[in-house]
This record gives structure tokens, sequence and C-alpha cells, in this order.
């Protein structure tokens, strides 16, 4: 089950494991972060060794989903955010990138 | 260049680089983006590529599971976000009195990266090249400023007589930004970006001693025998050469195994750097959630994205792009209320934060990419000059440089260039081409690569010259009492065609913040003039003005 859409975040049910993957020619993920420790600190999330994708585990609440692209170029390239479904796979943002950029979506954990 | 032209080279450029766009016709791409950059609004402008996207390729307006998140959240895409919404807020965090402050938070990075852009290699080229009067330079580096550097260098390699010269470049790119307030390493890449492969340098000669032949009006007292001219020493400052470098080589291919090695290792060697840049970005975007969790809550900007997501899907089965823009710009002005409504006084403060984080991690990643692309560099230079008492030439120089891996940071430069006289006098008995030269050079970097205290370098260079050295003489030039008549354009020739060798080593003190001070001696097997072997020392001191603080703001 891909997450889904609210009026403004995405949302799955708190405790759910989510597998998201990139579609992009150059484009790599850099770095990933989900939630805040104790200190406020944000929690580091494990990449895939190919840096295309990673998994989280849905926290309860509204907490932002850092996702950081880098490129080498020498274009621009279009990315896809995706999910695997048995029945497909489903699109959860596209974006044109240069060089770097940050997908930060809200995930709302309920 | 109007706003028109430059706007339309934006946009040529935007579809050339973003083949991704898929199966459309460039045309229609190009109308779209045309009238989504005619929107009035910031954001909406800075979304345009993705607005294009949508409605051209994805259609996730018009699929079950909805119009894609960040046409939802604009936050959700930072760059064109942060492009769409930082000149506000500069301006709001201006109208609040804080602006030197969160400025100079801003430009922190920027700042301490362009130093390191200028200075990397320390092996840039600040000075005159060979074909000027007092160069220190034997070999041309392809590699010169991102900005602005001032030179002032003594010395001779070819010629006999020593010169003192000032050096000016610019690079045309780092010029422009500076002048548009714009950073190095721009959030929004243009097509203008290309400039930075233009340099331009002007050399002057200074103290430059010399005489001129001027006549006497008559006797001053009455035992001085008749006089009709004298010769007076003259000391000028005089335009020497001016030269253009462009980069003919600097590509490189994603796709490439060589690229993608030098890549995954520059990556790994910079992963500190890189992680420091991506937790500085996560912070400012955790310190950002309360002011979206507020927006979440406000119940116009609620009903405006309702609007918004239903007015979208009407308008790609309309295929009515102006109205999707339209539709999209009425959304952001809701969302940029709810946001301003949520927290005045520090949503602002917020964006700058992230504003400088997202730079932060660009620098990197440029640097980064500069050392993956750790390839040759060829260059192209034209030199014009006009070397005192000589014919004046054109010189065009191929510069090739090859940073050798695993020698800390050691470079190679090799140079192969042509001279030619701008123009021959009537009755010359000498050709068109002056000369042909080689040269080469080895630097090395002493101490860390990335930040050398010094570089030492050996450099030499062999020229043929068809002829002997053509000298321009006036009457100036005859010893008192000859009785010669000189036509305007009288010319002699002066010492040996043939090969000429020269030898260098010198040694370059990084001083830091841009300044380097150039100490060397050479050896050459003859002189312009003269036939023997000669020695000389140089010196010089260079400042580049691209790691100057404050000199780039990332407004």
């Amino acid at each position: 089950m891909p997450l889904q859409q609210t009026s403004w975040t995405l949302s799955a049910k708190t405790g759910t494991p989510e597998t998201i993957n990139i579609d992009a020619s150059n484009t790599t993920i850099a770095g990933v972060s989900y939630g805040t420790d104790s200190s406020g600190a944000p929690i580091p999330v494990k990449v895939s060794d190919d840096g295309k994708s990673f998994r989280i585990t849905i926290i309860n609440g509204n907490n932002p989903l850092i996702v950081t692209l880098i490129s080498p170029g020498p274009d621009s390239d279009v990315v896809y955010i995706q999910q695997q479904t048995p029945t497909g796979v489903v699109d959860l943002d596209s974006f044109v990138i240069y060089r770097q950029e940050v997908w930060d979506p809200m995930i709302q954990g309920t | 260049m109007s706003k028109k032209s430059t706007s339309a080279m934006v946009l040529v450029a935007l579809i050339a680089v973003c083949p991704a766009y898929g199966q459309g016709n460039t045309s229609d791409i190009a109308t779209h983006l045309a009238t989504c950059n005619q929107a009035d609004s910031a954001l909406t402008k800075a979304e345009c590529q993705n607005l294009v996207l949508e409605f051209y390729k994805d259609k996730t307006a018009e699929s079950d599971y909805g119009l894609k998140e960040s046409l939802r959240d604009p936050f959700a895409v930072l760059t064109p976000f942060i492009v769409g919404v930082r000149k506000r807020a500069f301006e709001q965090v201006a109208g609040l009195a804080l602006k030197s402050t969160l400025t100079s938070l801003g430009q922190t990075a920027l700042n301490s990266a362009a130093q390191v852009l200028s200075t990397k290699a320390a092996t840039n080229q600040t000075g005159a090249n060979l074909r000027s009067s007092g160069s220190t330079n034997l070999v041309n580096k392809p590699t010169t400023t991102d900005l602005i550097s001032i030179a002032a260098e003594s010395g001779a390699f070819t010629d006999t007589v020593n010169g003192n010269s000032l050096t000016a470049q610019a690079n045309v790119d780092g010029v422009r930004r500076y002048l548009a307030g714009k950073p190095f390493a721009d959030l929004s890449p243009s097509t203008l970006d290309l400039l930075n492969h233009i340099t331009l340098a002007a050399t002057f000669t200074v103290a430059q001693g010399g005489s001129t032949g001027v006549p006497t009006s008559g006797k001053g007292t009455s035992t001085t025998p008749s006089i009709s001219s004298i010769i007076l020493p003259s000391n000028n400052i005089s335009f020497n050469s001016l030269s253009a470098n462009f980069v003919l080589y600097r590509k490189y291919s994603p796709h490439s195994k060589a690229f993608l090695s030098s890549w995954q290792s520059a990556l790994k060697a910079n992963a500190s750097s890189l992680a420091s840049a991506i937790t500085a970005v996560q912070v400012a975007v955790l310190k950002a959630s309360p002011l979206r969790n507020a927006v979440m809550l406000d119940q116009d900007f609620l009903s405006a994205q309702s609007t918004w997501v239903e007015a979208a899907k009407n308008d790609e089965n309309n295929n009515d792009f102006s109205a999707f823009v339209k539709d999209y710009t009425t959304f952001t002005d809701a969302f940029q209320a709810a946001l301003e409504k949520a927290d005045p006084t520090n949503v602002y403060t917020a964006i700058l934060s992230i504003n400088t984080a997202l730079q932060g991690l660009a620098e990197v990643n440029e640097k980064i990419l500069n050392e993956a692309r750790g390839k040759p560099l060829l260059t192209f230079n034209y030199t014009y000059s006009t070397p005192q008492d000589k014919p004046a030439t054109h010189t065009a120089t191929l510069a090739a440089a090859y940073v050798a891996k695993g020698w800390n940071g050691a470079q190679l430069t090799g140079n192969a260039a042509g001279s030619w006289f701008a123009s021959l006098p009537t009755g010359a008995t000498y050709g068109r081409v002056q000369s042909y030269q080689f040269s080469g050079q080895y630097d090395q970097p002493i101490g860390s690569p990335t930040a050398p205290r010094a570089t030492f370098s050996l450099a030499g260079y062999g020229q043929y010259q068809y002829s002997p050295t053509v000298i321009k003489i006036t009457s100036a030039n005859l010893a008192p009492g000859t009785d010669i008549t000189l036509t305007n354009n009288g010319q002699v020739l002066v010492g040996t065609a043939g090969w000429l060798g020269v030898a260098q080593a010198k040694l370059t003190f990084n001083i830091g913040k841009g300044t380097s001070i150039p100490v060397a001696f050479k050896w050459s097997s003859k002189t312009d003039l003269l036939p023997g072997n000669d020695w000389k020392g140089q010196f010089g001191v260079s400042y580049d003005l691209s790691a100057l603080s404050g000199m780039l703001s990332g407004k």
C-alpha cells in the first residue's frame, strides 16, 4: 500500500514499513532523514547501496521526510519518486533537478 | 542583451537540457515555458519547469492517485520553493532590521566556498602571459580567476630587457554575478553561466624607461650651438597586451565509466563535508516544521488548495496551460499568505536559513563535481600585444592541463602557440609569421593539495623564430648628429632567427585570501636582442578578488 494523499500531506498508518525509490537517469539519493531524536536532531535513514531507494517505518504525527538528491549533471535530470504496489508503480512526485534537490514532504502517521 | 532575448536563451536551454520532457514538440514546450514565465508570481516562475512537466507529460491531476505532492505542497521540493520566495524573504527580513545579521549568516557558506573555488588548485593564472612584458608565467594556465584578479610582476623570459607589468583579469560570468548580486553556485542555472568559460585580461607596462626625440625651439643661452632636436628620457605606463581565454573543453558524460568512477571517488573523498551539508539542510527544514503544520490548519489555504486541485484537472482536460498557470498562482499566493499568517516574525528567517543550507549543499556538490572532472582542460587563448619598440603581434595558444591523481595534487600543463605580426610594413624583409612556441610546466603543491602553502613549478619553453627580432626605430634611436633620414615605418632586425629555449624554476607562495607571491629565476639560451645565454630573477604579487569576503551575496 503506497503512501496516501491527504489534503496536504502523504499519510500512512503508524508502524507501517514503506519503501520508496527514485527513477532518474543520473540522480542518486545522498541522504535521508525521517523524524527526530530526543535532542531534536534528524534521524538518518539507510539508503540502498545503489543510492536509488530507502525504507522507513511510519512514525506517529506529522514529520517531514527529508530526501537529499544529487546529480553530477551536466544537464538537468527528471526524478520520479515512486512506490511499488502489487498492481504496479505509483508516482508520488516528480520534478526537474539540476545538480541537487531536496524532496521533503510532510508524512502523517495516523 | 535585452531581457527578452535573455529569456529566449533561457527557454532554449531549458528545452535542451531537459530531454525528459519527453516526446513533445519543442515549440510547444517553449511556448508553455514562455507563458509560465509571464506569471506575476516569483514562486510560480520558479516552478515553471515542474508545471510544464506536469501539464505536458505527467498529467497527475487527472490520475487516479491524484495531483503530485510538490504541486499540492510547494514546500515539498525545496529549490524552486526557496528560489521563489527568498527575494521576498530578504526584503521582509530587511524590513525587520535583521538584514545584516542574516545576510552575514547567509553569506558565510558562499564566501568560504568562493575562496575554495578560487584558490583550489593554487595553479590558476593571475598574472600576464608570456607574450607580455614582465610576466612570471612561462606557460599559460587553463584556469584563471572566478571573478577579478590583479597582478604586479617584474621579469623577462625572451626579452633582453626586464619589464614591469600590471595585469587585470576578469571572468565575464564572475563580474556578471557580482554586479547582479548572485552567488557563484546559484540555485537557478541559466545559459548565462556559459560566460564562466570566458576570461579577459589586460596588461600594462609600468615604470617603462625610454627616450623621446623633441624638437627645440631655440637657444637658451647665446653660447649654445644651434641644435634642432634633443633626446629626452620618458617614463610612462602603456598598454602592453589584451587577451581573451576561452575554455574549449570541459564537458563530461555522466554515463562514462571513467567519469562515474571519478564521481564516486570524489563523493567518497568528500563524504564528511557532504554529510555535514545534508544535515544542515535537514536541521533547517525541521525548524520550519511548526510553520508547515500551522499552514495545514489554515482554512483559507485548505480551501484554496482544494480549488486548485480541481482546477488543475479541468485545465489539463481543456488543454489550457494559461489557466493552469493562473490557477497555480492563486494557490501559491494563498500558500504564502498562510505561511506569513502562521508566524509573521519567524517565517522568513526560517526560509533564509534553508536558503543558506541549500547553497552550502550546492557548494559542496560543485566541489565534488570539480574533483570528479579532473580531466585535462583545454583552453584557447588569444593575445594581442604591442611591446615597446616592437611591431604588434597576434598570438593564439592552446593550453591543456592534467591534474595527476595520487601525486598530491600535482598538475601538468602543456602549451602550443603561434604568433604572427598584426601588419607588415611596405617593403618588409620578413614574413607574416613571427614564431611558434611549445612549453610545458609541472606544478607541485606543497602541503595540502586543496590549500597548499606554496606551489613549486618547473617549466620549459622552446620558440622557433623565423627572422631576427624586429625593432621599430625613430630618430630617437639614432645617435645625435647621425645623418640618416627615417621613414614612418623604420624597422631594423636585431638578434638571430632560429630556436630559443627557456627554463624556469618558480616558487609561488599562497599567502591566503587569494594572495600569492611568485618568486622565480629563469635561464634562456639567448634573448631577443642578444645571442648569449641569460639568467634573470622574477618576482610578482597577485590578488584574486573572488576570495574577498562580502563581495558575493545570495540575494
